[in-house]
């Protein structure tokens, strides 16, 4: 590997490169084992960045639930008396009915697949700032709050990828869907982290109107190997293709 | 695609009710499984939500789909790491009586593979991430920002850069740092 070599993963990383020439480096890191091995770590590189956020939730999430669980007394030999079978027989008749009645009121396809990873912006202002009030308010369902704090966000740095995405899922929530779809179009049409995202929830914003066949039309642009494909594959089938 | 799947979805969610309700089902077997192998409650509470987050690293590859029972594949990964904790700590006899019990009753040959998959991912994942830790607050700053979603131009101008080429140019330098400490470690 020469010096010239990583100028280059550097420019096709940072999406400097014409296409022609990224299609000729995508060649070139199928033929040569070298610049392949720095190739794929480049890529490695790049989702351990864009997966840092995400991680360091679900790390937060497993350390809060994880006590509940392992406790020292957790799991003792349970000793069953008359009482506690009465108990669980009318536990059971209950959830029979519980059963019974929720299974007429299967949720939607839009609630089904309309499930949000947690805002987390990397920067953090002060206690108190538009990112920590957006991210405590869409974490807690206060989608109203949650975009009026995006909003402020946006007027400082209108380009911030994240911050539009959010605003247009808090506007799917909020049941404006057409809104929504002008948060997530041109992140959609463009080259970011965030495209495959963006698609999938421009996607969803179909079926919130009930609008199946353009639903499946976007979820048909995700490509195999992008977040959220084998999603789309089920939503499609569960569309009936 | 096999049915816990769904569970594999909603680590790379961050779903919250649904990793509880993995929780629910998996980690009584993984706390008794430890208890048995000179372990405490804490510590299979630790080797747990390493599985769960080897699983996540797994399951960032949008093409990985789960092909064996859940069950199996964690205990594949929580055990191996148990054994390895024991090994450190040189309880070679525990060691043993552990690698005796390590596989009984699970038999889904998928989940050997998925296991080698997760601990090889997060073994990766940690080396990028401790390489990562020692570079310049600056450049750390400068890479997460700019995977944050924020553009090269808005970038610049929050660290007040003279142009988006100088950004360019300190981001490669960063990147340069990134992968010669990945490689020293």
């Amino acid at each position: 590997m020469q010096q010239q070599d990583f100028d280059l993963l550097d420019d096709y990383f940072n999406g400097l490169l014409p296409p022609e020439s990224e299609q000729a480096l995508r060649e070139r890191a199928a033929a040569d084992p070298d610049f392949a091995r720095e190739f794929a770590l480049r890529e490695r590189m790049q989702r351990w960045l864009h997966r840092e956020p995400v991680r360091q939730a679900v790390a937060k999430n497993l350390a809060e639930i994880g006590p509940d669980y392992f406790t020292a007394n957790a799991a003792r030999p349970w000793r069953v008396s008359w009482k506690r079978w009465a108990l669980l027989a009318a536990s059971f008749a209950v959830f029979a009915f519980a059963v019974w009645f929720f299974a007429l009121r299967q949720p939607s396809l839009y609630h089904r697949y309309a499930q949000h990873a947690p805002l987390q912006f990397t920067e953090r202002g002060a206690g108190d700032s538009p990112e920590t009030r957006a991210e405590r308010a869409f974490r807690e369902g206060r989608y109203e709050e949650a975009l009026a704090a995006l909003r402020t966000v946006l007027t400082d740095k209108p380009g911030h990828l994240t911050a539009r995405l959010y605003e247009g899922i808090c506007l799917l929530e909020l049941g404006r869907p057409a809104e929504a779809r002008a948060a997530f179009a041109p992140i959609a049409e463009g080259t970011s982290a965030l495209q495959a995202d963006a698609l999938w929830y421009l996607a969803i914003s179909y079926l919130r109107e009930n609008d199946p066949t353009r639903c499946r039309e976007t979820l048909l642009r995700l490509q195999a190997g992008q977040e959220h494909y084998q999603q789309a594959q089920e939503l499609l089938r569960a569309l009936g293709r | 695609m096999h049915p816990d799947h769904r569970y594999i979805e909603a680590l790379r969610r961050n779903d919250a009710p649904v990793i509880r309700q993995l929780y629910e089902r998996f980690a009584a077997q993984a706390r008794l499984w430890v208890l048995r192998n000179n372990g405490t409650a804490d510590d299979a509470r630790d080797v747990f939500q390493e599985a769960l987050m080897a699983l996540f690293e797994l399951a960032a590859d949008p093409d990985f789909v789960l092909q064996c029972p859940l069950g199996a594949l964690l205990h594949r990964i929580y055990s191996r790491r148990w054994i390895d904790r024991l090994r450190q700590k040189g309880r070679d006899e525990a060691v043993r009586k552990a690698e005796e019990r390590r596989y009984t009753g699970e038999a889904a040959p998928d989940a050997a593979e998925a296991a080698d998959a997760a601990l090889e991912q997060a073994a990766e994942n940690a080396r990028l991430a401790a390489a990562f830790e020692r570079l310049s607050d600056l450049c750390r700053q400068l890479l997460r920002l700019l995977s944050d979603g924020l553009t090269p131009a808005e970038l610049a101008r929050e660290l007040q850069l003279n142009s988006v080429e100088t950004l360019y140019r300190r981001k490669n330098a960063c990147i340069q740092r990134w992968r010669a400490l990945y490689f020293e470690s």
